[in-house]
This record gives C-alpha cells, structure tokens and sequence, in this order.
C-alpha cells in the first residue's frame, strides 16, 4: 500500500468522507464544525468550504445519488448540535448550454460555484452520528444518540420538503452509524447495544424492523452492504466493532408476501439473518470504519490503532492481502472509503490528524 | 488524539439516569429497621413500568420523576387505598371498554355490566361513563374554537386532550405552547363532577372521595397529577389502563366474567351505578361521531355548521363534509364545505412521525437562507425524472383551523394501556376488532344537546364552590429540559 497523497484538511479530527458517485468530488467532515469539499483528481483542490451552520462537530457527510449524469451535486452533513444540513450548488452559469458531461463535470467541480445550506432538518434529540441516502436519493436515513433511526423522504429532484417518513425506536443505545442498500430500499444501522438491525418497508409501505442481528460484544461502529457485480437472492453486510472484529452477515432477501391474503394468516416479511463469517483478526484496537469494494469485493477497514487492512475473498474464505501501520501517524483512522481516482481504485482514510490520505492499493 | 495515549472504551451514551438530577428513589436496607405496625408480608414492589414503546415513540416524555410519579398509580396503590374508609368512585372511558370487550369476547354493553358488579364488589360506590365529561369537553373545545373563528384567530390550534402529546410540546417545542387548547380533557371533568356530586349527596369532604379513573394511556396518569388552578384537591386519585385491569384481576382471582351475575337492563344498570344527581344519566356511557380518540375534530365542525345555520342564517343543505387523506392513514383532514367553498377545516394528526412533521412546519421562522431561487432553478429543469407534484388534494393540518392530536398511531383506541394483540393476531387487525367495539356503543349527539349541556354546566359551576376555570379549563408551561451537555462532556469519544 502506498501513499499517493495527504490533504491537510482539517485542524482538527475528520469523522467522515464521502465520495460523489459520478462527479470527482470528495467531501470532509470535521470536529471544527465545517465540512469541505475537494476535487478528486490529481489536483486536490479545495472547491468550498460549508461553514457557520452548525455549532458542534460535524460528524458524518454523505453525496446524494445522481438522478441522472446532468443532476446538481448535493450533500446532507449530520452534526452533533442534532441538526442535518442539506447543501447544494446554484446553478452555474450557462448551465442550460452544457452537452456533454465532460462539460458538465468541468463546470461542476469549478471551485467559483457557491454551495449553499438547502434546508436544516431538526428532529432528533441530540447528537446526529450518521446520515447516509438511499440509492433513489428520495429517502434520506439518520440516526442518533437519543437512539432513535429516522427516514425522510424528500422530491430528489428539488429536494424541497424533507418529510419525516419513520422513527425506528428499536435500538436500546446510541445508534452510531446507518447505511442503505445500493439497490433495494433495505436499511441497516449499528449500535452502542452491540446489534445491527435491518429495516424495510411493510405491506403498508411502512418502515419496520426486519432483522436483528446478534453477535459482536462491542459497540457496532458501521457496517456495509455488498454490492456484488451480479445480484443473488442473498444479501451480504459486513460490520466491524470494537470487540476487534470485522464480520460478513447474511440474509435472505424478503419475499413479496401476497398482499390477497388477510393479514392475519399472512407471514410476516422478517429477514433470515446469520453470521456467515468473522473476518482473519488483524486489528489491535477498535474498529470504526470499514468500505466493500463494489468493483473488487475487497473489504478494508480501519479504526483506532492507525491500521490500514483489506482482505480479499478467495472461494469463499477471506484472507488479509494487505495491512498498513500507523496511517496517519499516531493519529486514529476514522473513516475509510474505496474511491477512483483517475479511473484507478483506490483507499481513501480520514484521521484524528485532520488529513485526507489517498493510498494506492 | 492517539488511540494509544487516550483511554480506550470511552463511549458518549448517558443513560437517562446519569443525566437526570432526580434520580429514581430505590428503598433502601434502612427500611427494615423501620417498625411495622401491621405484620403484614412485604411485598415486594413491582409497578407497572413504562417503556417508551408503551406510550410513546418518544424518549424525552418520561423523565425518572415521572415514572416514580406513574408507579404510584399501580393497581397496588388502588388495593391499599380501598383498605381505608374513603368513598370509591369510578369512570370508564370508551377505549378501555372497547379493549376490555375485545379481551374477554363480550359486548361492549355486557363489559359494562360486568366491570360495574365488578368494582361493586370491590367496594366502589359509584361507576360512572366518561361520557359526561367528554361532551362537555367536546362543546367547549367546539365553542372555543368557533370564537376563535369569529375573532379571525390565525390557526391551527392544536388539541390538548393527549397527555402524552402535550408533555412532549412542554418539552421539546415550548414555541408551539400558545398554540394548545386550555380545554380540559373527560378525563379531569368527570372527575370533577363526580367527586362534587358525590361528595354533596352523600356529605362527605371533597377529599374523602377516591375516584378511579380506567383510561388507554398510561400519561393519563401524568394528567392526573398536572396541578389545578385553585391548587385544591386533585380530581383523579388513580388512573389504569386496561392492561393494568387484567393483571389487578388475575391477581386477585376476581372473576371479571362472573357466573353468578345474570344481565340487567344495561339502561338501568347505568341509572343504579351514577350519582342520583348525574345528569342525562341514560347517556352516560354514549359515544360520539368522529374519530375513536373523541371525535374533536368533526365535532368543532359539526358545531360550527350549526352554529351558521342558527345565528348566521346558512342554508342547511348547501354545506358538505370533505376528508382529504393524507400521506398514511394516521393524518388527514376534514373540511367544511359551504356552497362548494372551504369555511372551516379539522386535521388529524396520530403518532409521533406525524407530530414531529407538524411541528417542525409550524416552527417560527424555519426558513433557510436563499432556497427559494435555487429550489425553482432546480424544478425548472424539470426533465423525465421529475415525478408528479403533490396536488394540493394532501392533507395539510398546518394549516387547518384545528388539528386533533394524539401520540399513539390510530389514536386512542391504540393507547398504551390497551390489551396487547391475543395469540396469533396481527396487532393491525387488533386495532380494527377494537375500532369496531368502540363503533358498538350507541351515540348521543352532541350538537342537538349543546344548549341543554351548557345549561347544566352552568348550573353546575354556580352551585359548586368552584370557578368556570377551575372546572373546564388547564394551563400548560414549558418544561426546562435536563441539559446534559455537561454530562456528555465528560468521556466524550464522538
């Protein structure tokens, strides 16, 4: 593993990254209450800086999905003052001209443009930990110390109203962090009670619990779907806690119940979920962040000991290809994220050091 | 900053507890050095607890004291009291019949009946509907509305007969405090009048009249206690929910379905079990028209019309019921229509993702910076993807006259307190076997008895020592919250 470059981009911690999924834009997030966006290309340069919003650490940033390759950029940021800002650029000048997307993109990552606060979303009790978007961008997933998962549903074109959707109040702790599924409306989140629960939608398209999953003896700190290149029935998540290890769960994808049936002799939709796996141990500390690399099937992680670890599945068994020591000195390593740069994937990390790495893999 | 200088394992969740300066008050080993008086076997206390699922979907309602507050209303407690020489009275709301009904397999009227012998033999002297209270809440909640509606008042008001709805406002949105109804709830007037009529029938004080009140909600209780104007006796000693009925009767091997007691006519077991003086006492358990939480929003509607039509001269057949639905079945509205005009509109709000969507529109000044340009570039882009506009056909209570709200989804018949789903029933279909017990019991409209209801409260006011106030109206006042950034600061990982 190399290093290809370090951004200085915070004084203090950054707690989240977040990479656009068409648009060569990489977002921060920090405890200095801003969050800034950079060009991923060779160039790294700083495109804008979203500040005098929020009043405590901005603690996770995520990229609304791209309706299509001409949509604006735009950017939710959850925040411990227990808001969630909503960001988005004007649209640039001679805008309706562009063509191409190259055009688009040029004129999209031009640092002039001025990113503006959409909307500010107040709901939760206090602090925010994670924000992430569902593969639509319709629907938009919180969650919070105060234990509580929310969804909101917003147009995702104007992104107009955020209305909130579902409370999802079966965490018994601090709920740390929430992903989407990148294909089905399925949600899971992690927590502080040592469980990963999974969401989806009901028969009446309401947002329920589907799946608890048990295993870790530490606080869950994130977690994410597989997003394999071609889809099966069965659906993939991994976790990474701080009991030091990183788990593969799996379950089967809930049937569509037939909706002619009285409900009371209907089954309910609950997912079967179980521990596939636990990954080969190779951190020495907690583990805060992991990526599932869409293009490779890799999975990395990272978390307090300042290790860099990917491991590799070969028929079905997974094994470490490669580790890194103290990646941002002997700072801690927040957030880790597969990412392109120059059509090449690479790891991207963000440490307590306030610095963006880029590693080639 | 390094993983390897700073302590590991610290984590930011507080648990209530820690952040809360009133700690619950466990009994302490000293208790046993106490001297007993009567040589009675401990017991060792287990109240029905609250969990936030059981009234709820909130976390700031409950504070510790509350729960202390709430444990003191166990069907323990009521076992204690009927031990001493006080006199027992009892109301019965709609919901905690339809539950109770839906739980044993008997009419509602049968229910009735039996729960009355039951609370009989437990030593109650009088059991009464809540019907009384609720007709006189649903006229001045009505009337009060129509005034508002004379005086161009800028709506909506919002209902405050939800206990739990009105404590989360106190708590977490004091902005939207001016916006609550000061109306009391059935619960508190029935009290009322019942501890005055039977206080003055059979001379006893005020305060040696106990009255046991049998309601959905567990934050009934946290009603019960709110302070009264005149700071005099409280009107309700003791609140349970229909779940805390079945334990109190298993526990003490009663026999609700008593096979001893043959049927009376239910009428006259009404008339047997009030207070000769209770008026319109063969209404006394009627429901009304409306939603199963009370029917407040279609009442002020119903009212109003006929308001109109009495005093403004409108033309009986020109006017129109409309419900617009909302975005799921817990939030839609009424409208009064008047020659194909709106006049006047009701919303319903139920359950706290709908509260938390109404609230936030109705925050002052919750607008941000600059959307406006930048929200109309963006849909004037229009293209294939841009789905079809809400019409203005979704119901919107922000901006209705009056929004009735309550914290449970489906409202009242769903409260907290109502028997749990038997064996293998899907807890929807629950809620629809309750809706149809609630829907059994007969009705008294209201609207064709507003003059004579008003007469009878007025008298009521002015025979009692009490004030108009003291009887039908409340207060509400922010709650300072626990502010634990303090305690969050400390061990503090992110």
């Amino acid at each position: 593993m190399q290093l290809l470059h370090s951004t200085q981009a915070h004084t203090g911690p950054i707690w989240s990254i977040t990479t656009h999924a068409t648009l060569p834009l990489i977002a921060t997030a920090s405890q200095d209450k801003t969050s800034k966006i950079y060009s991923l290309t060779s160039h790294h340069n700083l495109l804008t800086i979203l500040e005098k919003t929020h009043t405590r650490s901005v603690r996770s940033i995520a990229f609304k999905p791209p309706l299509d390759n001409f949509d604006l950029p735009v950017l939710a940021a959850g925040s411990f003052d227990s808001t969630i800002s909503i960001w988005g650029i004007d649209e640039p000048e001679f805008y309706a001209d562009v063509e191409s997307e190259s055009d688009h993109e040029r004129i999209i990552c031009d640092p002039n443009n001025e990113w503006n606060l959409m909307a500010l979303i107040e709901g939760h009790e206090n602090e925010v930990k994670s924000v992430a978007w569902n593969h639509q961008g319709n629907l938009l997933a919180s969650c919070s110390r105060d234990k509580t998962v929310w969804i909101w549903e917003t147009d995702q074109e104007t992104l107009e109203e955020f209305e909130c959707i579902a409370v999802l109040n079966d965490h018994e702790h601090d709920v740390k962090y929430v992903c989407w599924h990148s294909t089905r409306n399925i949600l899971a989140s992690c927590s502080y009670d040592d469980t990963i629960r999974i969401y989806a939608e009901d028969d009446d398209d309401e947002f329920a619990c589907v799946g608890v999953l048990n295993g870790h003896e530490g606080t869950v700190w994130s977690c994410a779907f597989e997003n394999p290149a071609t889809p099966t029935d069965k659906i993939r998540l991994a976790s990474v806690s701080d009991d030091l290890t990183v788990r593969v769960w799996v379950g089967t994808v809930p049937e569509h119940s037939d909706k002619q049936l009285p409900s009371s002799i209907r089954h309910n939709k609950e997912m079967v979920w179980e521990q596939e796996c636990i990954l080969p141990q190779a951190h020495a500390f907690p583990i805060y962040s992991l990526s599932w690399s869409a293009t490779t099937g890799k999975i990395a992680s990272c978390g307090s000991d300042g290790k860099i670890v990917v491991y590799k599945e070969v028929d079905g068994t997974w094994e470490v290809e490669a580790t890194h020591e103290a990646s941002h000195g002997v700072s801690e390593v927040n957030c880790i994220l597969w990412g392109k740069l120059d059509d090449k994937e690479i790891l991207i990390t963000g440490g307590d050091d306030g610095c963006v790495n880029y590693w080639q893999v | 900053m390094s993983a390897l200088l700073s302590a590991d394992d610290l984590n930011d969740f507080i648990s209530p507890g820690v952040a809360c300066i009133k700690p619950i008050e466990t009994p302490s080993k000293s208790n046993e050095l106490e001297i007993e008086i009567d040589a009675k076997p401990k017991s060792v206390l287990a109240p029905a607890q609250i969990s936030l699922a059981d009234c709820l979907a909130c976390s700031g309602c409950i504070t510790s004291a509350e729960e202390v507050l709430v444990a003191q209303h166990s069907h323990k407690e009521l076992l204690k009291a009927l031990e001493t020489d006080k006199v027992f009275v009892a109301s019965v709301s709609h919901q905690a019949r339809a539950s109770l009904a839906l739980a044993y397999n008997v009419d509602v009227e049968q229910l009735d009946q039996l729960l009355i012998h039951l609370l009989k033999k437990m030593g109650f002297r009088y059991i009464v509907g809540t019907s009384l209270g609720r007709k006189l809440s649903l006229v001045n909640e009505s009337n009060s509305m129509i005034q508002r509606k004379m005086d161009k008042t800028e709506g909506p008001t919002l209902s405050s007969i939800c206990p739990g709805w009105v404590l989360y406002a106190e708590k977490t949105h004091p902005y939207i405090i001016p916006r609550l109804s000061n109306v009391k709830s059935p619960q508190q007037v029935t009290g009322c009048i019942l501890k005055n009529l039977t206080s003055e029938e059979l001379n006893v004080p005020r305060n040696q009249v106990y009255h046991l009140t049998i309601m959905p909600c567990f934050d009934k209780k946290l009603e019960s206690a709110r302070p009264e104007v005149d700071g005099g006796t409280s009107d309700v000693d003791c609140v349970l929910t229909p779940r805390e009925v079945v334990a109190l009767i298993e526990e003490m091997g009663y026999d609700l379905i008593a096979k001893d007691y043959t049927f009376g006519n239910t009428s006259q077991v009404y008339k047997e079990s009030a207070p000769n003086k209770w008026p319109f006492v063969e209404y006394a358990w009627s429901n009304d028209s409306g939603s199963a939480s009370g029917g407040y929003g279609y009442t002020y509607l119903r009212l109003y019309q006929q308001y109109l039509i009495s005093k403004e001269n409108y033309i009986a057949d020109q006017f129109e019921f409309k419900v617009v639905k909302g975005r799921n079945a817990d939030i839609y509205e009424m409208r009064l229509m008047y020659q194909d005009t709106q006049i006047a509109s009701s919303g319903i709000v139920n359950g706290f993702k709908n509260i938390q969507n109404l609230v936030r529109k109705l925050k002052p000044g919750n607008t941000v910076a600059k959307p406006n340009a930048l929200l109309a570039r963006r849909r004037g882009r229009g293209g294939s993807t841009a789905k079809a506009k809400k019409t203005s056909e979704e119901a919107d209570p922000s901006k209705c006259d009056y929004v009735e709200i309550m914290a449970c989804p489906s409202g009242c018949i769903n409260g907290g307190g109502q028997i749990s789903p038997a064996e293998g029933i899907v807890e929807k279909d629950w809620i629809a076997l309750g809706l149809e017990k609630y829907g059994s019991i007969g009705k008294w409209d209201v609207a064709e008895q507003v003059d004579r209801l008003i007469e009878w409260s007025n008298s009521f006011v002015e025979q009692s020592s009490m004030t108009y106030k003291r009887v039908f109206e409340t207060k509400f006042s922010e709650v300072e919250k626990v502010t634990d950034a303090n305690v969050a600061m400390f061990g503090a990982k992110w």
